[in-house]
């Protein structure tokens, strides 16, 4: 039975497949993302210094939602699972860097704050709220699934292709929680530092993607071998696709949000700022 | 004269050993290393006569006389095996460079003449390499070169329609060396790193 997209070798076919196993995941996800919010409406009351942005919406989880759904299922997943390294990459860069910061971004601090009330999830959101611990886990993960021996065995096997997908999506939430964390007991990191870190986590796509990008070969088995779903699109074009898009996409929801980071600064600064002087109040009388 | 007579003797085993060296094309060719399996007793090259994508007679034995060639018999309407094959030998004969290039052929024999026309042939070819020697013919003929080299025999199995039944058949690329003699083949799963490795060895580049 097939239940999570995988390498087959079977020519692709635009006929529409079904994976239960998504379906499940999306909703087990969806259950809990639920759970989670109600947690918050049942919990302690939040605090002022909460969040710093404006309230979460339910919409942005709904979002983050989907794009976990759009990577996983038919047509992306599959064709990521098995047939073009750049659909791969587009999986990923779904996975982490666009879905986990709409998700977290639709949890209301309460919800975190009920969950901080428990020891171990204190401990744990705590720890993977450290800048130095996220990124290296998100690096570690990052650099292991795109590990040609790596990849070519994964995605053989359902349970494989599975296993890379669930680490992609925990490493993005781990690498977005601490920009996105809304307690300050959690993390207070200042605005100039969150910037820091996502400029810092923008560094280690270099690897895989120069590698993608200029290599003399193919370096996945399992697109090279494919079934070509475009007979002219080559094995080598689509891994260098493959590289440039995890690049110059996958930056863009960073620099978004240093964007977003660095002109709420900038207004808070501005806001700051003492009343300028008028020149009438200051003449001599 | 009798003061050397060991140097005397090594200058005279060294001169006869040096002989057959000179005399390339007397020198087996070494299949040891190469990613593709060893074929042992060696394929000879089979004798046949196809008709090429422009009409003209080709004769096998003749018409690769001194290149190395490698021969792939399969179909234009092949989902996955043929066209991966023919991609990946393309894109490592990009690598190589023109000269070697040049000293290599690629045959492409179909095993599906009914759908497989001459401009078929060589418009699915054209997208692979327009060096690409495409052949069609009868085939008892095709069905006889592939039972002469041990590769079986092509299966039609019935699809949908009347037209778009597939065609099982052999995965395999015989890679005949200038001595008309094929050490090795290469089944389905070998990579453009491995082409490019092999076709140096098999050209005596590498």
């Amino acid at each position: 039975m097939t239940w999570w997209c995988s390498a087959t070798g079977k020519a692709w076919t635009w006929t529409w497949q079904a994976y239960p196993g998504v379906w499940i995941f999306v909703a087990l996800l969806a259950a809990g993302y639920v759970a989670l919010r109600r947690l918050g409406s049942a919990g302690p009351a939040g605090r002022a210094d909460d969040r710093v942005d404006e309230p979460p919406s339910a919409w942005w989880g709904g979002l983050g939602l989907a794009a976990t759904w759009l990577a996983l299922d038919w047509p992306v997943g599959a064709l990521g699972a098995g047939y073009l390294a750049s659909v791969h990459t587009v999986s990923y860069i779904l996975l982490s860097l666009i879905a986990p910061p709409l998700l977290l971004r639709g949890v209301p601090a309460q919800s975190i704050r009920a969950l901080l009330v428990r020891p171990f999830w204190r401990a744990m959101l705590r720890f993977l709220a450290r800048p130095p611990i996220a990124l290296c886990l998100y690096t570690v993960v990052l650099l292991v699934t795109h590990v040609p021996d790596v990849v070519d065995s994964a995605m053989q096997s359902q349970l494989g292709a599975f296993a890379i997908d669930l680490a992609w999506l925990l490493a993005g939430l781990v690498t977005w929680w601490p920009v996105l964390a809304p307690q300050p007991e959690v993390l207070r990191l200042s605005r100039p530092l969150k910037m820091l870190y996502l400029f810092v986590g923008t560094l280690p796509t270099i690897v895989p993607s120069a590698f993608l990008t200029f290599a003399d070969y193919p370096l996945y088995a399992v697109y090279e071998l494919a079934p070509r779903v475009v007979p002219t699109f080559t094995a080598q074009q689509d891994q260098q696709v493959a590289g440039l898009t995890m690049k110059i996409v996958g930056d863009l929801p960073v620099w978004l949000a240093f964007g977003i980071i660095f002109f709420r600064w900038a207004a808070e600064e501005q806001r700051r700022a003492p009343p300028p002087v008028h020149p009438s109040a200051a003449r001599p009388g | 004269m009798t003061r050397f007579p060991r140097l005397r003797f090594g200058l005279l085993a060294a001169l006869l050993l040096a002989v057959p060296g000179c005399r390339r094309e007397a020198r087996p060719f070494n299949p040891e290393g190469l990613a593709g399996p060893k074929i042992d007793p060696p394929i000879p090259k089979p004798a046949f006569v196809l008709t090429t994508t422009d009409g003209r007679e080709f004769d096998f034995r003749r018409d690769t006389e001194g290149y190395v060639t490698l021969l792939f018999v399969g179909y234009t309407h092949c989902p996955d095996v043929c066209p991966v094959h023919l991609a990946n030998i393309a894109a490592s004969l990009r690598k190589l460079g023109p000269q070697l290039r040049n000293r290599i052929r690629v045959v492409f024999v179909t095993a599906d003449p009914d759908r497989d026309t001459a401009p078929v042939i060589r418009k699915w070819l054209d997208q692979f390499d327009p060096s690409f020697i495409g052949l069609r013919g009868d085939v008892a003929v095709v069905h006889r070169l592939l039972t002469d080299m041990r590769l079986g025999t092509p299966v039609k199995e019935p699809g949908a329609t009347d037209t778009t039944y597939t065609i099982g058949h052999s995965s395999v690329v015989v890679a005949f060396t200038p001595d008309n003699l094929a050490h090795v083949i290469y089944p389905f799963g070998i990579r453009q790193a491995d082409w490019a490795h092999d076709l140096l060895r098999l050209t005596g580049a590498g």
